[in-house]
């Protein structure tokens, strides 16, 4: 499935119209830039990023740097990996940003062996995380989610990937192969279909069971009902990432850095009109202006991903990376996406193109999403071509409600939270577009 | 919240979690009547059967109200048992 390129339509930048937007600035006043940041609080990352420049860890590079992970139960004056993680605060790593500890409480709730899963689908266009992690460090997931299987009781781990991955499936092949004999329950890789809604926690588990991989309605959830009836543990492949490093380090070194409310380091994938575009690794906080230095004026800044929030170039400037400060600017952090739109490229086109490849990415499930995300795009790409009037606006306002929140899973609130922002952060490209004309293409 | 239909058509469901409070969360005192929506074909018995509960969206979908008050809760559970589609599920505490 092609994804939209997310390529300024002219690639000479010139603003021949007067822009209000101003560029996002990178603050300097404690003279940090991306490439401090990211040495400075090598965790995940750690040998990949330092001075060393490994380009993957293989077991006995793993071993060096980060030691060997610790049985359950006998980590020096620590209780057992639940209480652990809980003391942590933990969040998922998978954009919902569920605590990991209640997932793992509710998992071993139940009477029978749970089931293990590692979603590394990653379906989010946007997102390079978990493929960087998988292909650099696998250990670390692995590690994770053998602790989480070893804590649990456990019958099966599996590694949920992606088809159309031959690298990083090759990487983990690779990294099990190296681990035979040493973890006490092997993992499984089983390949998912390609699509966006097919790494939803229940769809996965819909696929593991035989089905195919659409959402399936919940209650009841995965944890409590999931791969052959078991109580199915289901957590992005960066979230069993920390769960190896806490494992090994305590709650306490977890919470050492980051913000009282959102400790630890997270992972967050740069595109777009950036320097550096892949993934780095931050503490929760950090201003955004300190992760990346754009390479071109800004128009808007995507965080969250294609299901994600649209904000302005002065807001992004004052944005720290931490829930607390994206509320407050109406962004969402999403599975830790951050893209730059240049003034190149029109906010309303890119938003276009992106509503329209989530459209056809619908499970077609549930009648509001099937019929209202199509009925959004179109409108969404009326009013990008500069002919949808006013009746495309009210259209977009009044199905927007309509599907949000009327469905078996979160795709269409999705959709709706990137539609929205759209309007609102270009907001004067809206009044242009309805005028027939466009700042960019003009 | 009023539950006739011209105010189910609007304002009232602009939301995402006023919508997805009718389907995970009880009120403490009312019923709520809940869409399954994987189940949902778009028959619109609901609707013909309980206008004060239930309006059909641009689609024929169904948009129910909130909460059920006590007066409207047998009303709900003729709907739910009406649907050929099984897909409303009623909850009460």
């Amino acid at each position: 499935m092609t994804t939209p390129m997310t390529t300024p339509t002219n690639s000479t930048m010139t603003s021949t119209v007067a822009s209000p937007m101003t560029s996002l600035v990178t603050s300097t006043g404690s003279g940090s830039n991306v490439a401090d940041l990211v040495a400075a609080a090598p965790r995940l990352l750690a040998g990949l990023s330092d001075g060393q420049r490994v380009s993957r860890l293989d077991l006995g590079w793993h071993l060096s740097i980060h030691g060997p992970l610790p049985l359950a139960g006998r980590r020096r004056g620590a209780g057992t990996l639940a209480a652990i993680v809980d003391q942590a605060a933990l969040r998922g790593r998978g954009g919902a940003g569920f605590p990991f500890a209640r997932k793992l409480a509710a998992v071993q709730d139940g009477r029978r062996r749970p089931v293990v899963v590692v979603n590394a689908c990653e379906g989010e266009p946007l997102s390079g995380k978990d493929a960087t992690l998988l292909s650099r460090c696998p250990h670390l997931v692995l590690d994770g989610a053998q602790a989480a299987a070893a804590d649990s009781h456990a019958t099966t781990v599996i590694m949920a990937l992606h088809a159309n991955r031959p690298g990083v499936q090759q990487s983990v092949e690779g990294a099990i192969a190296e681990r035979s004999g040493r973890d006490r329950i092997p993992t499984r890789i089983v390949t998912i279909p390609e699509g966006y809604v097919s790494g939803q926690a229940s769809a996965l588990v819909h696929f593991l069971n035989g089905g195919p991989a659409i959402p399936t309605t919940t209650p009841p959830r995965t944890a409590t009902k999931g791969v052959d009836g078991r109580p199915t543990l289901v957590s992005n492949a960066e979230t069993y990432a920390h769960v190896a490093l806490i494992a090994r380090h305590g709650a306490a070194w977890f919470r050492s850095v980051g913000t009282r409310e959102q400790p630890g380091t997270t992972l967050v994938t740069l595109s777009g009109a950036v320097t550096t575009p892949g993934v780095i690794e931050v503490p929760y906080g950090v201003p955004l202006s300190a992760m990346m230095r754009p390479s071109a004026l800004i128009r808007g800044v995507l965080t969250g991903g294609y299901a994600g929030t649209w904000i302005s170039p002065a807001a992004a400037s004052s944005m720290r990376w931490s829930d607390a400060s994206a509320q407050g600017l109406g962004a969402s952090l999403g599975a830790g996406i951050v893209m730059l739109l240049p003034t190149g490229s029109c906010g309303l086109a890119e938003t276009s193109r992106i509503v329209s490849w989530m459209a056809a990415q619908s499970a077609r499930q549930c009648g509001p999403c099937l019929n209202g995300l199509p009925a959004i795009a179109a409108s969404l790409a009326a009013l990008a071509a500069g002919y949808g009037g006013n009746q495309a606006i009210d259209s977009l306002h009044r199905w927007a409600g309509m599907v949000d929140g009327r469905g078996a899973c979160a795709h269409p609130d999705g959709v709706v939270m990137t539609v929205r922002s759209a309007l609102r952060t270009f907001a004067q490209d809206v009044d242009h577009h309805l005028a027939g004309s466009c700042e960019v293409t003009a | 919240m009023s539950l006739n239909s011209a105010s189910l058509g609007s304002a009232s469901l602009n939301s995402a979690s006023l919508n997805r409070a009718n389907q995970e969360n009880a009120s403490m005192d009312r019923a709520s009547l809940a869409v399954d929506w994987i189940r949902c074909t778009a028959h619109g018995l609901c609707a013909e059967i309980a206008p004060e509960l239930v309006t059909l969206d641009d689609w024929g979908y169904p948009m129910v109200a909130e909460t059920v008050p006590p007066h409207l809760e047998a009303l709900a559970a003729r709907a739910r048992a009406a649907c050929p589609a099984m897909a409303l599920r009623l909850s009460s505490t």
